[in-house]
């Protein structure tokens, strides 16, 4: 019998990449994955001033604008839409790496797509139903159109993707205001130094603040901050505490956070992927006493295909080498603080007879801590903070007369026991609730 | 058996609360008015009854309901069980998140539940889950066309590290305008409460294909202030187009506040009796003070109580010959 020979059929599907890569990111991180290409035209294309990033949300359409460089027609034609990029390796220090992320996101949120696009050479249109596209099985491509650009004046090159006819389960997803605000609290985190440092984001007009990066630092407490390179990695590590006020209070960030290139990659971890794994070599199993504690990594590299990210960039690839070293970095910075924080926590229990009230009381002897950004700290600089007595603020007494009345029923409200307690809280609510700065 | 603990129902004379009665003849009302949509005597009411069943009472005799189930977890069983009013109420002596967990919806069974709670969302600084779960169960097993209503108690946490605590938790839901821990004071906290119900409501039954519209939003105050959202499960919004311009019916932001004056028997009377007289002394004393007078509602209210009997507030007499005369509830003792 003679033998035959026949090809087996490997070409990919549509319905791969339409229904089935977008099963395994999140709608937030789908509109996050498009904020980063924005922001990767900004640092591909060198811009050296101020952008900005505005995204419009409502059930009837997505849209995302940005002026951070727009898109190169042949670039657009030969690589933008392809599934996948022929080489990993770049030199920028975007975020972008595989070539997945724009059209997942696109295809995720809905099925018409209209994108325009001026780089200050040519203006390029796309309109694209992704239903009808899908239907063609065999057909990569689908046209678009391009001018001259239209760019004039002080206009900066932009692009703007319109989505329109949303899937319905977004429609309802985006008209919750919860939502929203949650979608605006993870770009403020995400992308904090972006914003602080070159670009602004909006969300339906509303100007996004980045999240403060900030330590405890002052004549007693002293985080510390170490750099080290790592073949094309550059690490940044800086750990501290952010002493609380009182028990009760909410922590606000804790763990490991990690950047990646400027964007937060692993925000507010305790688990053992950032080395909380209770041996000898790492640090202890994660507990409520080490809420204090805080630690910012920056992983910087000009080669993103070397930083050991997933696809959905909300996490990492842990087993790589270049991570078991950062993570060695990690736990070395961390460990004074951490047995700082262990040593605090059995002395508050022994000496003060695990009263809790007044283990809030010497909390609060650090009621006046200075708050100082990441900027401000030096490189090289060794964790400090105080042993028991610590040297206090100056602090004047005021006294005031108020009606019996009113004080016995603020006493009542307030549940406390002292007229002098009821000035005292009342003093400090005014101050929070008028954001009166302490400094 | 001996309880230390006085129940909720021993703590509160409920024919002592007009503006609850009202706030039922006025759902009652609307529900009538909804006929070309829904079909509410097919629908099986599910209740807090208490021990005294008002609201049961008042749906079968006004709605033609006949399916009822009430519940409450407290230890009196024989009593809730006693003082039915009807034999076809069922009543389930279980916690309402527990008994919702449980419960079977239908397909094509139709539901109409009043979530009816004493307490509020928030006290001595804790956040009430229970409550927040028992919207979570409903808002995911809900079919189309299901009614749902809750009423919370409306009381602004006190303490900044309870405002804070509340704030903290809560403030994703609460729209941009509201969304800043100074707005958590009494003035706003209604507000809050219903930008929080609506949009948790809609988180929760997001993986549905239904959306929560909303119907009814009232605002009251028997004593502790009380807060009323309550609404509609749908697949879209054709049904609620045809009756969103009912009177009572608030689909946005709009906060109905049943605010009516507690009269007496003889005042009720006398403006009754009188009401176009009063409507129109009304109208002379607004029309005699200019619209951007300083104090005008203080100037009016002078004037008018010059022509009535008794001293009354302006808005609240307003809004009682206007609005609420027909649903206010008169009581008096009686002889059994």
């Amino acid at each position: 019998m003679s033998e035959k020979k026949a090809f087996i059929n490997a070409m990919p599907t549509k319905e791969l990449f339409i229904n089935i890569l977008t099963r395994d990111i999140s709608v937030e991180n789908c509109i996050l994955d498009l904020v980063d290409n924005s922001v990767d035209s900004y640092i591909r294309k060198k811009i050296k001033e101020r952008r900005e990033i505005k995204i419009i949300i409502s059930p009837e359409k997505f849209e995302i604008y940005d002026n951070c460089g727009g898109i190169d027609q042949k670039f657009l034609k030969e690589q933008v839409f392809r599934f996948g990029v022929e080489e990993l390796s770049r030199d920028h220090a975007t975020l972008g790496v595989y070539g997945i992320g724009l059209k997942r996101s696109i295809f995720k949120l809905g099925n018409l797509l209209e994108m325009k696009t001026d780089d200050g050479r040519e203006l390029s249109k796309i309109k694209l139903k992704i239903d009808e596209w899908k239907k063609e099985r065999n057909k990569w491509t689908f046209p678009f159109q391009f001018t001259k650009s239209k760019l004039s004046g002080d206009n900066k090159p932009f692009t703007k993707i319109i989505i329109n006819d949303l899937h319905d389960f977004i429609k309802k997803k985006f008209e919750l205001t919860s939502f929203i605000n949650n979608l605006i609290d993870s770009i403020s985190v995400t992308y904090s130094l972006i914003i602080r440092n070159n670009i602004n984001i909006s969300v339906n007009n509303r100007s996004i603040d980045p999240y403060p990066l900030d330590f405890t630092y002052d004549d007693r407490y002293k985080p510390s901050r170490i750099e080290e390179e790592f073949d094309d990695i550059k690490v940044d590590i800086i750990c501290g505490m952010n002493p609380r006020r009182s028990r009760a209070e909410k922590i606000e960030r804790k763990g490991w956070n990690i950047f990646f290139n400027d964007r937060l990659i692993v925000k507010d971890d305790t688990t053992v992927i950032t080395g909380w794994r209770g041996e000898k070599t790492s640090l202890p199993k994660y507990h409520s006493i080490f809420n204090e504690f805080k630690g910012i990594v920056f992983i910087k590299s000009k080669d993103p295909s070397k930083l050991p990210l997933n696809t959905s960039k909300n996490g990492f690839n842990v087993d790589t080498a270049i991570y078991q070293n950062i993570l060695d970095l990690m736990i070395k910075q961390a460990k004074p603080i951490i047995s700082y924080l262990m040593k605090k926590y059995d002395s508050e229990k022994n000496n003060l007879d695990e009263i809790e009230k007044d283990v809030e009381e010497t909390i609060e002897e650090s009621e006046k801590e200075k708050r100082r950004p990441i900027e401000n700290i030096r490189v090289g600089s060794n964790f400090d903070a105080p042993q028991r007595s610590k040297p206090k603020e100056p602090i004047i007494t005021i006294s005031y007369q108020k009606q019996k009345k009113i004080v016995e029923k603020l006493k009542k409200i307030l549940d406390v026991r002292t007229a002098k307690d009821v000035g005292s809280i009342t003093f400090d609510y005014y101050i929070t609730m008028e954001g009166v700065d302490d400094e | 058996m001996s309880r230390t603990k006085k129940l909720s129902f021993e703590k509160i004379n409920y024919t002592s609360r007009p503006r609850k009665q009202i706030e039922r003849k006025i759902l009652i009302e609307t529900l009538q008015k909804m006929r070309p949509i829904i079909n509410i005597e097919k629908y099986k009411y599910i209740g807090m009854g208490s021990i005294y069943y008002y609201d049961f009472i008042m749906f079968h005799k006004f709605l033609n309901i006949n399916r009822f189930i009430s519940i409450d977890d407290k230890e009196t069983k024989k009593r809730f069980e006693f003082n039915r009013p009807y034999q076809f109420i069922k009543f389930i002596n279980n916690k309402s998140t527990e008994f919702l967990e449980s419960y079977k919806w239908e397909k094509n069974e139709k539901i109409f539940m009043w979530l009816d709670y004493d307490k509020g969302l928030f006290a001595e600084n804790e956040i009430k889950e229970d409550l927040l779960n028992d919207l979570t169960i409903v808002s995911k097993k809900c079919n189309p066309g299901d009614i749902l209503i809750f009423t919370i108690n409306a009381i602004c946490p006190k303490k900044p590290n309870e405002k804070k605590h509340f704030f903290d938790r809560f403030k994703n839901y609460f729209s941009q305008d509201l969304r800043d821990i100074r707005k958590v004071i009494p003035k706003y906290y209604v507000q809050l409460l219903h930008d929080l119900a609506i949009n948790y409501v809609n988180e929760k039954s997001e993986h549905t294909n239904l959306k929560f519209y909303q119907l009814f939003c009232f605002e009251y105050r028997d004593g502790a202030p009380m807060f009323t959202l309550g609404g509609f499960f749908d697949k879209d919004n054709s049904k609620i187009e045809k009756i969103k311009d009912l009177k009572f019916i608030s689909t946005g932001k709009e906060i109905i506040k049943i605010d009516v004056p507690l009269l007496t028997y003889y005042e009720k009377i006398y403006l009754d009796t009188h009401i176009d007289k009063v409507k129109k002394s009304i109208d002379i004393c607004e029309k005699q003070i200019p619209v951007d007078t300083n104090n005008r509602e203080d100037k009016i209210e002078k004037k008018l109580n010059k022509k009535i009997p008794f001293e009354i507030s302006y808005r609240e007499l307003k809004s009682y010959v206007e609005i609420y005369y027909r649903y206010f509830p008169q009581y008096y003792e009686g002889l059994v």
